[in-house]
């Protein structure tokens, strides 16, 4: 009888703890879901319905037609293709480095006990947020051939400075030179952060032990900073990869396709020239050897990457 | 012949809808040319019965501030003809009201008094409070239309118009458009033909031919899918002072390529210090197909094939032609390389080219110059004939609209009303398509420039707009790029410009 007696109460505590419980997830799904909706929306349905469209003839007005492979195939024979490929490989391996050197030269001035020293990271930090149009406009200027600064510099050393924009040579490096330059305030933030996080007793500890601010660098803040240089290197690539604006408001692509862009090609695929088929496989083109290079270098970490 | 369906409209009828105010003396009054409503005083009605063997009459149902309803009729059997007549304050308007004892078939609708929801866009948002004004007066005219317009920036434009069109609703019922995405949805088939409409409402021997030849998709031969509303064309701007300065003749009509190298060459003058460079002549933006093509035609060559469907610049003539140019950077260095003045604003409108090959779409940006006396010319004939690039910018009416009629005329107000022609007062460059406009004393008389000028041009206007204009042009520029820096030969460049157009082209075909 006892047993009889205690066992519809415990089965009843685990009924009512197991409704608890969804209720619980009930609760939190019902707040969610909005996010959720919101995710499913406007991110998931566009992202499988632009895989679909990457398999079909498609101008964006009438119905896409299924032909399968044949956008990727046209690709892979085109060699315009391999082209915006190098370009925007090109751009990434000049941008992250430079871009980087330069965000963590500004980190490491701003990160001083300095007086005045949050004007000047603000200031280098409003690239950051200054209109891309406004800051083209300015670099235009400077990148101008015969009358610009950057040219008027070279010619000090006796160096005759190129057509930045309208050679085939330097406009790539000129974008990526602007692009630096303006990214670098966002990526000097996060140094910061990164440098913050790095405990004073190890600068110490080296300072007793004879470590010139060189090697203290070396030894310690570089080390240190590896997580975060993690972080700001995948997301650096990342971005490159998809670069747009600069190609967009300063060279179109030209001249000679020399700075035409990945991103660029999709834009006007899609929506200048209605191919949106052919676009939506070139977004997943971007996509794969975006996910590739991102792989590389979470397996790559391991090496050069402390977690403390 | 059993199935059909007989209307017949009574005297009684009739007494009833006149009893319901004035008779619709503005519905009739408008289909007479009368035009206003009048207070009727006293009103007649005699009734005729006549044996009429018409083959389309119409059946008109008229009420004051009501559409005009007609029908089309098959066959005519009896024909009661009712003269009513309107003694009203002003005027005694006599109305030939037809009624028609009939079999009719229902479903036929010329022309209906337009009624419904029209839909407007057009990107020009910088024209926004004229064509505001423009619209008001067509809503006044016609109070039955339910008229809403949006002017939205070119970057969203297309994006938002392809959007609308695949959903199947939301799009605009007349849209604006220049000419090269004209063919890319004539192509699509989103645009409704208009040939039947054209030939009932417009006199075309009142617009500009070749504009309207522009229009035809194919070009110069098939069907019309919008109205021009204007057009737009290449000239030499010039520089009076520079020349003047030099002691050199302003371009007229007689003027040759020669002539234009020869001045370009006097005037010239590259010092390398910024505050006194000057070059003989700048090829600014788009030059590859403002310049460079209609050059090639004037040579006796080709861009495309007849169709349009092939490119056949790797010939003799073209990479002369692509040669001609290049001199000019190269060997002349008459014009700056592109990019020369990147940063530093329009080359012309700052004064440093003596002339510039430009669309006369930059007449309205150079109005303003008073730094310098200016003023356009001819596009210089080539060694054949004069060939100027140019196309018509106007409307066009969706395939998908519910309310054609309503749309239609909309867009013809928006070409032909009266109120238009401070639309073009704001834009000079663009040419009205009606000559009478384009005549009209307000807009001739504007000066500088002299646009006399663009109209003796519109004969020699020729473009080879397609569907993929865009596209295979920008292809053409990338690829002879590297011609104008003086790093690829002409001959070297042509076949691949011939290459990547013609992948261009055959894709869609």
């Amino acid at each position: 009888m006892a047993d009889s007696g205690i066992a519809p109460g415990a089965a009843g505590a685990v009924r009512s703890a197991r409704y608890r419980k969804w209720r619980e997830w009930g609760i939190a799904y019902f707040f969610l879901f909005p996010t959720i909706l919101g995710i499913l929306l406007l991110q998931v349905v566009p992202v499988l319905r632009s895989a679909y469209f990457s398999f079909t003839d498609f101008n964006g007005v009438q119905p896409p037609e299924w032909i399968g492979l044949q956008n990727y195939a046209d690709l892979g024979y085109n060699p315009l293709f391999w082209k915006v490929l190098r370009n925007t490989v090109y751009y990434t391996i000049g941008f992250v480095p430079l871009n980087i050197a330069l965000a963590l030269f500004l980190a490491l001035l701003v990160n001083q006990a300095l007086r005045g020293v949050t004007l000047f990271r603000a200031l280098y930090f409003m690239p950051v947020v200054t209109s891309l149009v406004a800051i083209s406009l300015v670099w235009a200027w400077l990148y101008q051939p015969q009358f610009g600064l950057i040219n008027y510099f070279l010619s000090l050393a006796n160096i005759r400075g190129p057509g930045w924009l309208s050679s085939t040579e330097w406009s790539m490096p000129a974008l990526f030179i602007m692009g630096a330059w303006r990214q670098a305030g966002f990526n000097m933030v996060i140094f910061v952060a990164g440098l913050k996080g790095i405990s004073q007793e190890l600068y110490e500890a080296a300072t007793v032990d004879g470590a010139g601010w060189f090697r203290r660098f070396i030894h310690i803040t570089l080390p240190m900073l590896s997580p975060t240089m993690f972080f700001v290197v995948v997301v650096s690539v990342i971005g490159s990869f998809q670069v747009f604006e600069q190609t967009y408001v300063l060279t179109q692509g030209g001249p000679a396709y020399s700075t035409l862009t990945l991103s660029y090609w999709i834009y006007q695929n899609a929506f200048e020239w209605f191919n949106m088929g052919k676009a939506s496989a070139l977004a997943y083109s971007l996509f794969v050897v975006v996910m590739f290079v991102t792989l590389v270098q979470f397996a790559g970490q391991r090496r050069w990457v402390f977690y403390r | 012949m059993e199935n059909k369906r007989e209307k017949r409209h009574s005297r009684r009828k009739l007494l009833k809808l006149g009893a319901l105010g004035g008779l619709g003396i503005a519905g009739v009054a408008a289909l007479g040319g009368c035009g206003e409503t009048q207070v009727v005083t006293e009103t007649k009605i005699q009734e005729v019965v006549k044996e009429v063997p018409v083959e389309k009459v119409v059946t008109q149902i008229v009420e004051r501030d009501r559409p005009v309803e007609v029908e089309k009729v098959v066959e005519v059997e009896r024909v009661v003809e009712k003269v009513v007549t309107q003694v009203v304050e002003k005027q005694v308007v006599v109305v030939q009201e037809k009624v028609v004892t009939v079999t009719v078939e229902a479903e036929a609708m010329t022309p209906k008094r337009p009624t419904g929801e029209v839909l407007y866009w057009n990107y020009m948002t910088n024209m926004q409070n004229i064509e505001r004004q423009i619209l008001s007066q067509f809503e006044l005219n016609n109070p039955d239309i339910n008229l809403k317009a949006e002017w939205i920036p070119w970057q969203q434009y297309w994006q938002k118009l392809n959007a609308s069109l695949n959903a199947g609703e939301g799009a605009p019922d007349v849209w604006n458009t220049a000419p090269t995405f004209y063919y890319q949805y004539v192509d699509l088939g989103q645009l409704l033909e208009l040939d039947a409409l054209i030939k009932r409402d417009v006199n075309v021997n009142e617009y500009w031919q070749r504009t309207l030849g522009q229009w035809r998709a194919p070009q110069g031969s098939g069907p019309f899918y919008g109205v021009p509303r204007n057009y737009v064309l290449s000239v030499i701007y010039y520089n009076k002072s520079l020349l003047d300065a030099a002691g050199a003749a302003y371009p007229d009509d007689t003027w040759t390529t020669d002539d234009l190298l020869e001045t370009s060459l006097r005037v010239n003058n590259p010092t390398g210090d910024p505050r006194t460079t000057v070059f003989g002549f700048d090829i600014p933006g788009k030059g590859n197909r403002v310049f460079l093509d209609p050059l090639i035609y004037a040579n006796g060559g080709r861009v495309l094939n007849e169709d349009l469907t092939e490119c056949v610049i790797n010939s003799e003539v073209a990479i002369d032609t692509i040669r001609w140019m290049q001199d000019l950077y190269q060997v002349h260095e008459v014009t700056p390389t592109p990019g020369f003045f990147e940063g530093l604003g329009d080359s012309f409108q700052t004064g440093r080219v003596a002339m510039a090959v430009n669309g006369s779409w930059r007449v309205g940006a150079y109005r303003p110059v008073r730094a310098f006396g200016w003023d356009v010319a001819l596009f210089p004939k080539g060694s054949q004939s004069r060939v100027t690039y140019g196309g018509p910018d106007g409307f066009v009416i969706s395939q998908q609209t519910k309310n054609a009629e309503a749309a239609w005329a909309t867009l013809l107000h928006m070409i032909g009303d009266d109120s238009v022609i401070s639309f073009y007062l704001e834009n000079p460059g663009m040419v009205p398509i009606k000559k009478e406009l384009a005549n009209d004393a307000r807009y001739i008389s504007i000066n500088p420039p002299d646009l006399r000028v663009l109209l003796r041009s519109e004969p020699y206007m020729a473009a080879d707009f397609n569907a993929n204009y865009n596209e295979w042009q920008r292809a053409k520029t990338n690829l002879l790029d590297e011609v104008w820096l003086g790093q690829k030969a002409p001959e070297d460049a042509a076949p691949e410009v011939e290459n990547a157009v013609n992948e261009i082209l055959q894709r869609s075909n």
